[in-house]
């Protein structure tokens, strides 16, 4: 387990990002923040530890799948009553879904933790499911489109953290983090 | 309630399962949609809600019915983030970040040559407040709890914690008055560090009785007559989730039970009152923290 203490900036390492989506602004903040001596804190060198990210990317989820809900439901039950029980169902859904597919996952592979294939599996989905609301004309097809604008600008800031790869190790080193 | 039903209460190993199951399978970016869906389920059809509410209209008074319903699934959502990123840590030794209060206090008590009682609330994740009190201190700690309600689910903890290895955290379950208590002293004084649970008392073991935002309430005599036996100071502790894996831990002045000639009693008084005090001011401002899904008083559940 690594972890940093009394120090207040280590907050931006950017090794405590998953997505370089939002690697890539810790890494700009982490560039300019100065050290912060905090003998009151102690963080933890982990991705996904940010809660921005994790909010960001479940809120992605929950509100496109429940605009493509949403946007089958309008010819059997009109506008206003699918969009009031699209979001519901979406949740229950996502959870009927997600216990069906862990267990199907646990049938196929050996591995105990099988959460990189289940967030693999979830975000083809998600992308397959986009990719029928950009064929169509509903409104719908705006959150598809600024679903994949997000993957390509995630693709884009993959790339630029690659090119500087050696500034973010710096970078991390700089804000505490161990080699 | 139906036999199948009682299969699905809060405290069953049911949800102790699909909770392992949910950090064996759960990408972390889903998390929140799972601990609001939960936290909501929970919040409808649990049990818990009546206890959540009746706690927070005595923590809360004249609060509106509504009111202490959003409250209550706030509640229900930071239990659920709690239990998730405990068993995330156990799993797969994933711990949060941590901001610490009195830390004047937290060192003085890892500095303790002679042992110490760190008292606590059913707040936060002890587990993980252990494991961080270890990685800072060095020290472990031995933490005394109630026995899980469903036996299912205390053999399921068990198998776990026999399967993912030693931690900071020896835990030993208190199941009556007699059981332990030796041990304990005997422990404390070799300059060990434990921890109990002061917010609740478990049918079978020795009660004091105390108040509690105006209620009549009975918590646990063990901790004080320890103290005053082994002659140790207590400190009050609080594990308190602050956000998405983030915790802090509060550490408050210590006490001592000290006692004067025959004046058992009274000394027990005075340190039941410091408890007490510095319990309802954390409560107060942290009752979205504190996971008491029954009645604290019998007179709220009345």
């Amino acid at each position: 387990m690594r972890l940093i203490r009394n120090r207040a900036d280590a907050r931006w390492a950017p090794a405590r990002f998953n997505f370089a989506l939002f690697r890539l602004p810790a890494f700009m903040i982490a560039r300019r923040v100065r050290e912060q001596p905090d003998p009151d804190v102690v963080f933890v060198i982990e991705p996904n530890q940010n809660p921005f990210e994790s909010y960001a990317l479940g809120a992605a989820l929950v509100v496109s799948a429940a605009a493509y809900a949403a946007v089958l439901l309008t010819p059997a039950l009109g506008t206003i009553a699918a969009a009031l029980v699209s979001l519901p169902l979406v949740m229950v859904v996502i959870q009927v879904a997600f216990v069906g597919f862990g267990l199907l996952f646990t049938a196929l592979f050996r591995r105990e933790d099988k959460r990189p294939i289940m967030s693999a599996f979830v975000m083809t989905l998600m992308f397959v499911a986009s990719l029928w609301a950009l064929s169509t004309d509903s409104w719908a097809r705006y959150i598809a489109v600024a679903l994949f604008t997000g993957a390509a600008l995630n693709v884009v800031a993959a790339a630029i953290l690659w090119i500087c790869r050696e500034q973010v190790q710096a970078v991390n080193r700089a804000r505490g983090v161990p080699e | 309630m139906r036999v199948w039903a009682k299969r699905f209460l809060v405290h069953s190993v049911f949800w102790r399962r699909a909770n392992r199951f949910a950090a064996l399978n759960l990408p972390v970016w889903m998390e929140p949609v799972m601990a609001a869906f939960w936290a909501g389920f929970f919040l409808l059809v649990g049990a818990g809600r009546k206890g959540v509410m009746r706690n927070l209209s005595a923590i809360k008074p004249g609060a509106s019915v509504l009111t202490n319903f959003i409250r209550a699934y706030r509640v229900f959502w930071n239990f659920a983030w709690a239990m998730n990123d405990t068993v995330r840590f156990k799993e797969h030794r994933t711990i949060p970040d941590w901001e610490f209060g009195g830390r004047e206090y937290f060192e003085q008590l890892v500095a303790e040559p002679a042992g110490a009682i760190i008292l606590t609330a059913h707040m936060g994740s002890y587990d993980l407040g252990a494991q961080l009190f270890s990685e800072v201190s060095g020290r472990d700690v031995f933490m005394v709890r109630a026995p899980e309600a469903d036996p299912a689910t205390q053999k399921f903890e068990a198998e776990q914690t026999e399967r993912t290895g030693p931690d900071a955290l020896k835990v030993e379950f208190n199941t009556k008055a007699s059981d332990l208590a030796l041990e304990l002293l005997d422990a404390v004084q070799s300059g060990e560090i434990i921890a109990v649970q002061g917010d609740r008392v478990t049918e079978g073991l020795t009660s004091v009785a105390a108040t509690l935002f105006g209620q009549r309430i009975e918590i646990p005599a063990g901790p004080f007559a320890l103290a005053m036996a082994a002659r140790v100071r207590i400190y009050p502790m609080f594990i308190i989730r602050v956000g998405r894996r983030r915790y802090r831990l509060e550490t408050f002045m210590p006490f001592t039970v000290e006692r004067s000639g025959r004046q058992r009693d009274a000394a027990l008084e005075v340190a039941v009152n410091a408890w007490t005090t510095q319990l309802e001011s954390v409560v107060a401002k942290r009752w979205y923290q504190w996971f008491t899904f029954t009645p604290f008083s019998e007179d709220l559940a009345a």
